[in-house]
């Protein structure tokens, strides 16, 4: 019987903050890092190495394995696969969700083992695990002693970042809620349905870690992008429903005016076999990229239709959007039980600039 | 020294609770056999045992037809010495087969010769009984208690069983003896972790009738010491979520008329609840998971002077429930199947024999993810013919077999196979055979996914080996010995992919070509003198299992060992008896496993050693066994699968009552003697 629900997960960028560690500080570090990392390998010096890349996360296999976190050196073009393990000497846990570097600080969302992980970007040591938080999707730092966690359970877990524990729940409205978007003193969440469906998004005050809004977007919103223009951009996978197909709806992309919280726009997909998955935009906001049908699409925030062609031929597991090169990531999963890679693409001829060897099913990046 | 003494510590706080919790039920139980025994043995005079000159109950298939084949067979008395629990642990012990577990009691599924979980076939006395939506069996599920032989046959049989049977073939087998005998034997057992089992079987039969019933329940709290190597510190924890019970019970009867018509009835029910336990690098999802399976036979034979007829029809049902409250995930699963098969064998010219039969098989699945429920018809035809060489002691066959199956074309499937002797008593065999799987229900309905288009599996096996021949038993040493090679290619495998179009649907796909081929080798000596035997058997086998053909992105895992395959096998087993008392030490290696199918990953290989001590008492017709076992004795942290925590060093206790050799059936046998 195969009961593993494989779901999609899309990419944005991360907010990358300089390290404010001081000369002291890093010199402990590296001590330290010198101390962890005798035994495995006298070469890696890793302070500092991951302050500037590409985080890669991969889930691992299902069932019983462990997840792992892939480091992309754009200067050298050097990967460096498992830097947790090798930095804390223990496996990150089963099913590796995502990524998200906040503060310094890299939080990594361990699905199947119900926690987040949290590491010093610099040198990837850990420094503490946020547990018991049922089943954990995206991790959004709010400010500097709060973050969100969307759990499929729950809605969303309020993390208390100074010690690392979950100090309330705020329930969004709907069910299955996974990525987030942050536009002013509002988060806006997509209540994806979980295991089952829903079709809304919410927004919450951070300053009040209350809910001030629900609206009907269209079936299973999955992934959430903000434009140069301010508005959010949501796409909806629409209804897969494998026991009875007639119940198949066709995907949406539709935008969201935050402030009103009306949708302005609604894009639809044509065929109820449509299922577009992700939504990342390019560094300047200014051209939204999803999946769908075995190609990665662009479109621009000002269309107001879809596009029919696509810019990369190719069938990605996971796309990002690398700001520095300005290149497409595309993960390709080979057969889940080895070892994947990640292709960059040059997006304006749609082109293979080069391929990453990462680990087992290239899930999720985080860009600093 | 400290060792010694926490062993000795741990086992007195067993025993202890055992006395204790269990003691009282057991006590009851045993009094009532032996009163029982005794009434009976008082009754009769076992001397006077009537004799009715014997019939000659055919063999199955496979041991007439099967030549050249490696065939081991397990019987009821190993089954009682060893204290096991299960078909998996059974298998293990007594060969150097891999079966790959999630832990004590939980799923465990078997690969044979480098092939896959669902290329073993498991048979109930000649009924193929993996279910049709999985193509496999959780040995886990087949209670030892409830055993009566086990027969392993390793390499392909598909010729004479048809789908399925790829790497080999585990028969569960029982048959009847038509004389007067009673044996009784109720055991209780309980063990480390919150383990206890109470089974019992007894056989009731004379020149007319065969009954044997067995039946047993056993729970266990599982909830084992691990080192969690997936938590910081590695702490020692506790496993959590691993308790289950289980319960089942089997009956046979069997009717030998005058004119040498026997009736068969054969009944299975088993039913097993387990909490399902994370991996280290997981959370408790409050998974858990129910099997239940109903079997139904019924045989009749008529045996001529030279030739027999045999039919049967056989009812499966297994019923499975899956619920994860984490992820609000319910599955019910019902499999049904309706097995029909008729067959003649006769005697040719000159000792040669003939087999010929039909198969007519019904699959049903309410599965819902097929979208409705879902059937297939399938029939086969086939024919064997033996051949002896009686002047060189050689015997040939050939084994030839075609199935129709809705839905997919089968390959025809021819086997020629021989063995006999070559020089004093060294006996050689060989085989080569094709063999093919039809795709499971859920390969080929699973909604997201399941293929319609997928073709059967097939392939091409030989082998060839040297055996050493029964010996007279006279001597004081008698060594043994077998060794094969083999060989096999296996196109068409099937793996379920992500479509490419959208990598969160995963269909099933005749994606790779596989070679397996390896060596296994048996030594033995055993040793006879008075009260005294002993004996040491080793079994080792050398497995490469590589892909050789698969889709052109998955170059990495060209010519790399499949997973969960290790390529070292090793299982040696000292044994010692005196009297009535016996001792056995068995040592285990399982090689390295890859884990990732470019191999860059992998489970490093583990060594264990059991003990098993046990007493007999024969006290006239009765008998009190004492059985005692230690399981991973030199307390070795060591994981099957990846992060799923295995137990360290434990224990478990046996008593056995048994009473044999009296009669029950008094009034029948007067009817007879009339």
């Amino acid at each position: 019987m195969k009961t593993t629900i494989k779901l999609f997960s899309s990419s944005k960028f991360s907010h990358s903050t300089p390290s404010p560690l001081g000369k002291v500080g890093m010199g402990l570090l590296l001590f330290i890092a010198a101390l962890s990392s005798c035994k495995k390998d006298d070469t890696n010096n890793t302070q500092g190495a991951y302050e500037t890349g590409v985080f890669i996360t991969n889930e691992g296999p299902f069932g019983s394995g462990t997840g792992t976190v892939s480091f992309y050196n754009r200067t050298s073009g050097a990967v460096r696969n498992n830097i947790f393990e090798v930095a804390n000497n223990r496996p990150l846990g089963n099913v590796v969700q995502s990524i998200e570097v906040f503060n310094s600080k890299a939080y990594i969302v361990v699905n199947n083992a119900a926690k987040v992980e949290v590491v010093n970007v610099a040198d990837f040591v850990s420094t503490g695990t946020i547990d018991n938080v049922g089943t954990p999707r995206f991790f959004m730092g709010v400010d500097e002693h709060k973050g969100y966690l969307t759990d499929w359970n729950s809605g969303i877990k309020v993390i208390n970042l100074d010690n690392n524990t979950v100090s309330s729940t705020i329930a969004t409205g709907g069910s299955g809620a996974e990525q987030m978007a942050l536009i002013g003193s509002e988060v806006f969440v997509a209540n994806l349905g979980g295991f089952g469906n829903d079709s809304t998004v919410s927004s919450i005050s951070t300053t009040s870690d209350a809910l001030t809004a629900t609206v009907f977007v269209g079936h299973r919103p999955q992934a959430l992008s903000v434009d140069a223009n301010g508005k959010l951009w949501i796409l909806c996978s629409g209804i897969q429903d494998w026991t009875v197909p007639a119940n198949d709806t066709p995907g949406k992309l539709v935008r969201l005016n935050p402030t009103t919280k009306t949708v302005e726009l609604t894009l639809d997909f044509g065929s109820s076999s449509d299922h577009p998955m992700s939504l990342i935009t390019n560094e300047a906001k200014t051209k939204l990229y999803y999946s769908l049908n075995g190609g990665v699409y662009e479109v621009d925030v000002n269309a107001t239709s879809l596009p029919s062609s696509d810019v990369v031929n190719r069938s990605f597991y996971s796309i990002g959007i690398d700001p520095v090169s300005g290149y497409l990531f595309g993960s390709n999963a080979l057969d889940y039980v080895q070892d994947g890679y990640v292709a960059r693409y040059n997006l304006s001829n749609g082109s293979v600039v080069d391929s990453l060897h990462v680990g087992v099913i290239p899930g999720n990046y985080s860009f600093n | 020294m400290s060792g010694l003494s926490k062993i000795s510590l741990s086992f007195v706080s067993t025993f202890c609770s055992f006395c204790v919790s269990f003691g009282r039920l057991f006590l009851v139980v045993a009094v009532c056999i032996v009163c029982a025994c005794h009434a009976f043995a008082q009754k009769l005079n076992p001397d006077s045992v009537y004799k009715l000159p014997e019939v000659n109950i055919p063999e199955n298939r496979l041991n007439d037809f099967g030549m050249g084949l490696s065939i081991s067979k397990i019987d009821r008395k190993k089954i009682d010495a060893s204290h096991l629990l299960n078909l998996s642990e059974v298998i293990s012990e007594n060969s150097s087969i891999f079966l790959k577990t999630y832990g004590q009691g939980s799923l465990a599924t078997i690969a044979i010769r480098g092939t896959g979980p669902a290329h073993t076939g498991l048979f109930w006395n000649g009924i193929n009984i993996n279910p049709p939506n999985l193509g496999l069996s959780d040995f886990a599920l087949i209670p030892a208690a409830l055993i009566n032989t086990a027969e392993i046959q390793l390499g392909s049989s598909a010729s004479l069983y048809g789908s399925g049977v790829i790497g080999g073939a585990v028969h569960l087998n029982s048959k009847p003896e038509f004389k007067r005998v009673t044996d009784i034997s109720v055991t209780g057992m309980a063990g480390s972790f919150g383990l206890y089992e109470g089974s019992g079987y007894g056989i009731f039969s004379n020149a007319k009738w065969y009954s044997r019933v067995a039946a047993y329940y056993r729970q266990c709290e599982n909830n084992f010491p691990f080192i969690n190597k997936g938590k910081s510190g590695s702490p020692e924890e506790k496993l959590v979520s691993a308790d289950y019970f289980s319960y089942g019970g089997t009956a046979e009867v069997h009717r030998l008329f005058k004119n040498n018509f026997i009736v068969s009835l054969h009944l299975w029910h088993t039913y097993t609840h387990r909490n399902l336990p994370p991996a280290m690098t997981s959370s408790d999802n409050g998974e858990q998971q129910s099997d239940s399976s109903f079997r139904f036979l019924l045989e009749a034979k008529k045996m001529f002077a030279k030739s027999t007829l045999k039919t049967k029809v056989a009812w499966l049902n297994e019923h499975q429930r899956y619920d994860n409250e984490t992820i609000s995930l319910h599955e019910k699963l019902n499999t049904q199947g309706v097995i029909s098969e008729a067959e003649y064998a006769t005697q040719l010219f000159g000792k040669a024999k003939l087999n010929i039969g039909i198969n007519y098989t019904f699959y049903s699945a309410d599965v819902k993810e097929y979208q409705k429920n879902q059937t297939r018809n399938q029939g086969a035809a086939f024919l064997s013919f033996l051949y002896p060489f009686t002047k060189i002691n050689w015997k040939a066959t050939i084994n030839l077999r075609q199935e129709l199956v809705e839905g997919y074309a089968i390959p025809f499937t021819p086997s020629l196979g021989m063995e006999g002797k070559v020089w004093k008593f060294i006996s050689a065999r060989a085989n080569i055979s094709r063999s093919y799987r039809v795709p499971t229900m859920n390969e080929r309905f699973w909604q997201p996914g399941g293929n319609p288009d997928l073709k059967p599996e097939s392939g091409w096996n030989a082998e060839a080996g040297l055996f050493s021949s029964s010996a007279d038993g006279t001597k004081l040493f008698t060594p043994s010995f077998s060794v094969t090679g083999f060989s096999s290619l296996i196109n068409n495998w099937i793996m379920w992919q992500p479509l490419s179009a959208s990598p969160n649907i995963w269909t099933p796909v005749n994606l790779q070509k596989v070679w397996a081929r390896g060596l296994e080798a048996n030594v033995g000596l055993t040793y006879k003198k008075n009260t005294i035997e002993s004996g040491i058997n080793a079994f080792y086998s050398y497995t490469l299992s590589t892909i050789v053909e698969t889709a052109v992105s998955l170059e990495n895992s060209v010519g790399k060992q499949l997973i969960y395959v290790p390529q070292h096998n090793v299982n040696a087993v000292f044994s010692f008896r005196w009297k009535s008392i016996s001792f056995s030490y068995r040592q285990a290696y399982t090689g390295e496993r890859f884990t990732t199918s470019d191999n860059n990953q992998s489970l490093p290989g583990y060594t264990i050693g059991n003990i098993v001590l046990n007493y007999d008492l024969k006290l006239n017709k009765m008998g009190i066994g004492f059985g005692f076992r230690i399981n991973n004795i030199w307390n070795t942290s060591y994981q099957t699968l990846a992060y799923r925590p295995m137990p360290g060093r434990n224990f478990s206790v046996s008593l056995v009552f048994k009473c044999s050799g009296v009669n029950v059936f008094k009034c029948s046998r007067a009817r007879v003697l009339k």
